[in-house]
C-alpha cells in the first residue's frame, strides 16, 4: 500500500493514523509507507520500533513459559497503543498463545484470523486454517463463528484452486496465478476479529497510580515508558519551556531585548497551545499505559506540572497588560516545569539501567525454578555470587531478566539431563580494561558436559530462547561466549556489558551562553 | 529508524567528540577579532572538520543514526548555526572580519549545542 | 675555552594523534610554552620518547584515521574476548579507545610523563585511568587556559 504520488507526508500519515485507530490490517503497511524522510515518517518509524520490540517481548516470554502465563500478555496494551503489529507477527503471536496459554483459545484463535485477513502466504495459510479449526471456541461463539466462515471462504478456494490447476495441468505447461485468499473479502471475520481485539486488554483494572510508582511495578512497561517521557521532555519540556528559559532570566532582570521577548512568547505562547500540547502528551501516556497510571489524579508531580503549564497559559494576556505583574508568576511556573523535567530525566535514567545484584539473579533463578520443567530438576548445589555493589549495565530491565532466564533455564534443564551431582553457579566478575572502562561478566556455570557454542547460540531460532539472547545482546553492544570451567563445573556462560558509569561531571566554566 | 537505543547515544557521543569538539578548537580560544594566523584554521574546523569534510555534511551522515536525537532541540539549533556557517563561508573565505566574527560565534555555538546533547543523552538513558 | 651557556629549554609536550588538529592547537596557543612534538602511533610516540624526550603528553583518544597495522590492541583478540567475536565491533572499539591503548604500550615501555587527554569522560573513566596509569588529567575541550593549567609543572622524570 503505498501513497500516491500527490499525496503529502502529512495526508499520508493521517491517512496510516486513521487506518490504525480503526485496527485496519492494513494499517502496519500503511504507517510503513510514510515517507521516512519526513517527520512524520521518522515519528512513524519510532513508534514502530519501539512497539515491535514490545511484541516480540511478548512471544519470546510466551514461549519461554513463565508462572503466570498471563504477565507476558500485560505489555500488549502498551505496545497495541503505541503502534499496529507487524503482520508477519500474527502468526507467531497466535501459536505461541495456542502453546502456551491454552486456557484461553480465544485469544490466538482471534490472532490466526488476523494472520489469515492479511493476505499470507499460502502454504501458511493453510497452516494457518488448519491449526484455527482445532481449536476449542465454545466460550466464545462470535469468534467460533468468524472462524468457522473463514474456513468455509477458504476450502471453497482451495476447492477452486484445486479444479483450476487441473484444467490448467491439462490445458498445458502454463503458470497460473493463485487468486488471494478470498479472506481479505471475508468483511464479517475482519470486523469481528476487530472487535474482538478490544477485548484484548487486560480485564483486571487495577487503580492508577503514579508514573514512578507503575514503573517500580512493571518492569515491562519500561521501555514505553522511556519513549514517551523522552517525547514529553523533548518536544515540550525541551524545546518550548526549557528554550525560553534564557529569555525569560532576561525578562526577570528587567534586561530582555524586544527580540527576546518576542522569542519567548513565540516558544510559550506561539504554535500549539500549551495546554493543547500538554493534553495530548497526556493521552499518549494513557493509551500507552492504559489503566496502570493514573496521571490526573494520583501523580502529584504530573498534577503540579499540568497546574504550571495551565498558569503559564493563563499568563498570556497579562504579560501584555501587566508584565510587572506576570513575570514573576511566568518565572516560578517555569521554575516548576524545569523541577518536573529533572525528575523525568532522572526516572528515564532509572529506567534504562538495571542494577546487577543478588536480588536480581535471585528473582531470575526462583522465576525459572518455579516452572514446570525446570521444577522437576533437582539441584545438588546452586551457589549465587554477586558481590559487587553500584552494579549497574545499560539495560531494560525486562531485557537483562529475559536473557538470564534463558542462561539459566538452559543451564538447569542441561544438568537436569545428566546423572549427579547437578550444579550450577551464578556469578558476576567486574574487570578493569587498559581502556579504563570496565567490563561486568555475568557468568552462568554448569556442571551439564553438553557441548555448547557460542555459534550454536547466534544462529539457534528462538525454540529455546538463545536466538533471541542473540538479538537482544545486539541491541546493547553486549557479548555472550561459552568456556570451559573448573572447580566442578562443566562450562560457563558468559553474558558481557560495559559498566554503566555516571555522566561527566558539571558544566564546563567557559561553557558558551 | 536504524539501530538501537545503545547506538544512538553511541551516535551522538560521536558527534560531540568529531564534530563539536573540533569545530569549537579555534573558536572557544579567541575572543572579538580573528587573528589573521588563526583565520585558515578557524575556516578549517568548520568547512573541512577534522577529516576533511564540513562539519554540516558530519552532522547531515551522522543524523539517521541518531534515532529519535535527530530531532533533538541541540542537534537542530547545532544544524541551523552550521547551516549560517556554511551560507557565510564565501565571505569568511574571503577573510572579511565581519564573517569570520560571526563564524567565530557560530562555532562556539555548534559545540556548545552538540556538548549539550551529549550531556542530555548520558542524563536521560534511552530516548 | 669558555663553556658555551646552555639556556633552559621550554618542557617539551608531546602530542599523539591520528591527525594534526591537536598539534596545530598546540602550537598556536601553547606554543610560548612548550616546544611541540607530534606522534601518529605508539611506535612513533616510542621512539621520540627517547630522543629528544618530553615532559608531557597531550592525547586524542580516538583515532579512526589511522592505519589498522599503527593501533595499539589485537583486532581478533579484542574480537574473541569483547564482542562475541565480531571482528567489525573490535576495530572500532580499539579506533574509539586507542589514545588510553597508546598511553598504556608508553607506560608500559616505562614512560610516565604526564598525560592529557581532551576528552569529556565520566569521573569514574577518568579514576580508573589514573589508577592504571599514574598522572592523567582531561580537559573537555579545546580550551587553551584550562589545558595550560592541566599541563602546568610537568616535567619529565630526572633520569
Amino acid at each position: 500500500m503505498s501513497p500516491t504520488r500527490t499525496e503529502s507526508p502529512r495526508e499520508a500519515w493521517a491517512r496510516a493514523e486513521a487506518l490504525w485507530r480503526e485496527r485496519d490490517v492494513r494499517a502496519y503497511a500503511a504507517w510503513r509507507a510514510v515517507d521516512p524522510a519526513s517527520p512524520e515518517g521518522r515519528e512513524a518509524e519510532r513508534r514502530l520500533d519501539a512497539a515491535d520490540a514490545i511484541y516480540r517481548s511478548v512471544i519470546a516470554r510466551l514461549r519461554a513459559g513463565e508462572p503466570d502465563a498471563s504477565a507476558p500478555l500485560a505489555a500488549l496494551p502498551g505496545a497495541l497503543a503505541l503502534a499496529p503489529i507487524d503482520p508477519r507477527l500474527y502468526l507467531p503471536l497466535a501459536r505461541a498463545l495456542r502453546d502456551h496459554q491454552p486456557s484461553d483459545p480465544v485469544r490466538a484463535a482471534r490472532y490466526y484470523l488476523r494472520f489469515l485477513a492479511s493476505g499470507p502466504d499460502e502454504d501458511e495459510a493453510r497452516a494457518a486454517v488448519r491449526e484455527v479449526r482445532a481449536l476449542p471456541l465454545d466460550t466464545s461463539p462470535e469468534t467460533a463463528a468468524s472462524v468457522a466462515a473463514t474456513v468455509r471462504a477458504f476450502d471453497a478456494t482451495e476447492r477452486r484452486d484445486t479444479a483450476r490447476e487441473a484444467t490448467a495441468r491439462a490445458a498445458g505447461p502454463t503458470v497460473t496465478a493463485l487468486p488471494a485468499p478470498a479472506l481479505l473479502a471475508s468483511g464479517v471475520a475482519v470486523g469481528l476479529a476487530l472487535a474482538a481485539l478490544g477485548g484484548l486488554l487486560v480485564a483486571r483494572r487495577p487503580r492508577g497510580t503514579s508514573l514512578e510508582r507503575a514503573s517500580d511495578e512493571a518492569p515491562e512497561l519500561h521501555p514505553a515508558i522511556t519513549y514517551l517521557v523522552g517525547g514529553l521532555r523533548h518536544e515540550l519540556l525541551k524545546h518550548r519551556i526549557g528554550a525560553a528559559s534564557d529569555a525569560l532570566a532576561a525578562l526577570v532582570r528587567g534586561r530582555a531585548t524586544a527580540p527576546q521577548r518576542a522569542f519567548l512568547e513565540g516558544r510559550l505562547f506561539g504554535g500549539e497551545p500549551l495546554l493543547a500540547a500538554w493534553e495530548g502528551h497526556l493521552r499518549a501516556f494513557e493509551r500507552a499505559l492504559g489503566p496502570r497510571v493514573d496521571l490526573r489524579r494520583r501523580d502529584r508531580a504530573f498534577r503540579e506540572a499540568a497546574r504550571a503549564i495551565a498558569e503559564i497559559a493563563r499568563l498570556e494576556p497579562l504579560l501584555a497588560r501587566d508584565p510587572s505583574a506576570a513575570i514573576p508568576r511566568l518565572a516560578q511556573a517555569h521554575a516548576r516545569l524545569r523541577a518536573f523535567d529533572d525528575r523525568l530525566a532522572a526516572l528515564a535514567a532509572r529506567l534504562v539501567r538495571t542494577r546487577v545484584d543478588e536480588a536480581l539473579v535471585r528473582e531470575v533463578v526462583d522465576a525459572v525454578q518455579s516452572e514446570y520443567s525446570a521444577s522437576l530438576v533437582a539441584l545438588d548445589e546452586l551457589r549465587i555470587d554477586v558481590t559487587e555493589p553500584d552494579l549497574e549495565v545499560e539495560v531494560f530491565r525486562v531485557d537483562l531478566v529475559l536473557i538470564l532466564k534463558n542462561l539459566v533455564r538452559n543451564a538447569i534443564l542441561a544438568v537436569g539431563r545428566e546423572p549427579a551431582p547437578r550444579r550450577l553457579a551464578i556469578g558476576v566478575s567486574v574487570d578493569l580494561e587498559a581502556t579504563g572502562e570496565e567490563l561486568v561478566r555475568i557468568h552462568v556455570r554448569d556442571s551439564s558436559p553438553e557441548t555448547l557454542t557460542a555459534d550454536a547460540i547466534r544462529e539457534r531460532r528462538a525454540d529455546r530462547g538463545l536466538g533471541l539472547v542473540s538479538a537482544a545482546l545486539a541491541r546493547y553492544d553486549g557479548a555472550l561466549s561459552v568456556e570451559p570451567a573448573g572447580d566442578g563445573y562443566a562450562k560457563a556462560v558468559t553474558l558481557r556489558f560495559f559498566r554503566a558509569l555516571e555522566r561527566p561531571d558539571a558544566p564546563h566554566a567557559a561553557e558558551a551562553t | 529508524m536504524t539501530g538501537t537505543p545503545t547506538s544512538h547515544r553511541e551516535a551522538v557521543a560521536r558527534l560531540a567528540h568529531d564534530v563539536g569538539k573540533y569545530v569549537g578548537r579555534i573558536a572557544r580560544n579567541v575572543d572579538g577579532e580573528v587573528p589573521p594566523a588563526l583565520a585558515p584554521l578557524l575556516l578549517k574546523d568548520v568547512y573541512e572538520t577534522h577529516d576533511g569534510r564540513p562539519a554540516l555534511a558530519r552532522l547531515a551522515a551522522l543524523a539517521p543514526a541518531l534515532g529519535p536525537y535527530a530531532e533533538h532541540p541541540c542537534l537542530l539549533a547545532a544544524r541551523d548555526a552550521l547551516q549560517r556557517a556554511a551560507r557565510l563561508e564565501p565571505a569568511a573565505r574571503a577573510l572579511d572580519p565581519a564573517a569570520l566574527r560571526a563564524l567565530l560565534d557560530l562555532a562556539r555555538e555548534v559545540e556548545s549545542q552538540l556538548r549539550a546533547l551529549a550531556r542530555a543523552v548520558h542524563d536521560e538513558g534511552a530516548p | 675555552m669558555t663553556t658555551p651557556l646552555t639556556y633552559p629549554a621550554r618542557p617539551v609536550l608531546l602530542v599523539i594523534e591520528d591527525g594534526t588538529e591537536y598539534a596545530e592547537f598546540a602550537q598556536l596557543f601553547l606554543g610560548d610554552a612548550f616546544d611541540i612534538r607530534a606522534a601518529r602511533s605508539a611506535r612513533d610516540a616510542l621512539a621520540l620518547l627517547a630522543d629528544p624526550g618530553a615532559d608531557a603528553l597531550l592525547v586524542d583518544l580516538r583515532f579512526d584515521r589511522a592505519p589498522r597495522e599503527d593501533l595499539v590492541g589485537d583486532v581478533d583478540d579484542t574480537a574473541s574476548r569483547l564482542f562475541g567475536g565480531d571482528r567489525a565491533r573490535a576495530l572500532r572499539h580499539l579506533q574509539d579507545q586507542q589514545g588510553a591503548l597508546v598511553l598504556g604500550a608508553l607506560r608500559a615501555a616505562g614512560h610516565t610523563q604526564r598525560a592529557v587527554f581532551v576528552h569529556d569522560f565520566p569521573p569514574r573513566r577518568l579514576a580508573n585511568l589514573r589508577a592504571l596509569y599514574g598522572e592523567v588529567h582531561a580537559v573537555p575541550s579545546f580550551d587553551a587556559s584550562a589545558l595550560r593549567a592541566a599541563l602546568a609543572g610537568a616535567r619529565r622524570p630526572a633520569r
